[in-house]
């Protein structure tokens, strides 16, 4: 048994364990296309009830706080735009990270929709 | 919403919603009485804990029928949290594990009959829903510090439409655990009250010589097999946006 | 005519607008079986499409609902 070959053996396993740790890392990030809810009624379940969530809310917000200063359309109006740009800032959020995942194919290595053969 | 009863003393469609008292409880102002509801949240801790500590008794390594179905949820969970937290995820996986088994386990005992639905109340949706959030937002807090509020402002946004897009920000921010709570109450909440009102129009059509009574017999089958469908797909919609959440608070600036 | 009679009037009224979200689901879902009746194979891309109009046409429905529970509730 050589003991002099024990640290550089060592010190390399140290790389190597880094290595294989940040490979595990990079194979396991959450990727967009994943993110994306798998079923399809889920969410669009989930895009309805925020569309009228964030109306319900901001006009909710609007009416109180017209109830307490008293001015009476004012915030409504302005809570009722805010509510409906919320709700459309929220579906294109969720519907771009979707449609990206569903256009690019990774198994097939294809960056369009168009799946050529079968 | 009124709960009249119909016709000779029966019930309304809604009446299965009501919150009946079994036990008074006073401590010094506070209400605890033991209501329903609450017996129907002790039924579903009870069989959660028991799923997954009775059947795994034996940790035999090749796993049994029941052991290999735990382990199968355990993965569930585990791949869903890898999927979108990242592996920072692990750390929440007992919370976002217990969120999923709570909220499937109230839905399924809620499709049992004579029981009451716990996620039917928007009390307890919107509870667990402000719990998600509270508890987000201190993550993002505690790992961001103030930088957290750069959030609220999306890279690559020209300067002068911030002050018009940082208000929208902020409040479809506020909007989430609405949205959360409002989804899982909305959804159970109107499955079974159609459920309801469909078995109500069975017997009075049924005394028509039995057949008319087929049809919304028929369709409070189908029903019902929707209801399980959506009980699971709701559980795993609400711990599905709690990752995404969790996500958005520890990465995403 | 009093309020109560008024707001109940007015829920029915607002629940009239659900048959324009029943046709436009209708729509959604026709042209989706027709599109993969002549591509079989673009099903799986026009799918996502399908359930995001899908939503948006089900928000429209959820709207008339939340008017009309604004109409029976709050005023």
């Amino acid at each position: 048994m050589t003991k002099k070959d024990h640290p550089p053996d060592l010190s390399d396993l140290q790389k190597r364990i880094a290595a294989a740790r940040e490979r595990e890392q990079a194979a396991n990030r959450p990727d967009a296309q994943k993110r994306a809810m798998a079923s399809g009624y889920g969410m669009a379940i989930r895009l309805a009830v925020e569309m009228v969530a964030a109306l319900g809310v901001s006009v909710f917000l609007g009416i109180w706080i017209d109830g307490e200063l008293g001015t009476a359309p004012l915030f409504i109006m302005i809570f009722l735009v805010m509510g409906m740009g919320a709700g459309f800032i929220n579906v294109y959020k969720t519907v771009s990270g979707f449609s990206h995942g569903s256009l690019r194919d990774p198994k097939s290595g294809k960056k369009d929709g168009t799946t050529r053969g079968d | 919403m009124a709960t009249e009863s119909q016709g000779d003393g029966g019930h309304g469609p809604l009446y299965q919603f009501t919150v009946e008292k079994f036990v008074d409880i006073n401590i010094g102002g506070l209400e605890l009485h033991i209501t329903n509801a609450a017996l129907w949240m002790f039924a579903a801790t009870i069989l959660v804990i028991a799923f997954t500590t009775l059947f795994v008794g034996k940790r035999a390594m090749v796993p049994g029928r029941m052991q290999s179905l735990v382990e199968v949820t355990y993965e569930f969970i585990a791949n869903m949290i890898r999927d979108n937290v990242g592996s920072d995820g692990r750390a929440y996986f007992p919370f976002v594990f217990t969120l999923f088994m709570f909220i499937l386990a109230c839905n399924m005992l809620g499709m049992l009959p004579y029981s009451f639905t716990v996620t039917s109340q928007i009390v307890v949706t919107f509870g667990l829903a402000f719990v998600v959030f509270i508890g987000v937002t201190i993550i993002g807090f505690m790992k961001h510090g103030i930088g957290f509020f750069g959030f609220f402002l999306p890279t690559g946004v020209p300067g002068f439409l911030a002050p018009l897009v940082i208000p929208i920000e902020v409040l479809s921010y506020l909007i989430r655990p609405v949205s959360l709570g409002l989804r899982l109450f909305a959804n159970l909440t109107a499955g079974h009250t159609m459920l309801k009102v469909f078995a109500g129009f069975i017997a009075p059509l049924g005394a028509f010589y039995i057949i008319p009574g087929a049809i919304p017999m028929a369709a409070v089958v189908g029903l019902t097999i929707l209801e399980f469908a959506i009980a699971f797909l709701q559980a795993y919609v609400f711990a599905v946006l709690s990752c995404i959440y969790l996500h958005d608070a520890l990465e995403m600036h | 005519m009093e309020a109560e009679a008024a707001k109940l009037i007015g829920a029915g009224l607002a629940v009239i607008g659900l048959g324009g979200v029943g046709a436009g689901i209708g729509n959604i879902f026709a042209s989706m079986i027709s599109s993969v009746g002549r591509n079989p194979a673009a099903a799986g891309n026009v799918q996502g499409f399908m359930w995001i109009g899908f939503a948006l046409v089900e928000a429209v429905a959820l709207y008339a609902l939340l008017i009309a529970l604004l109409l029976l509730f709050v005023f």
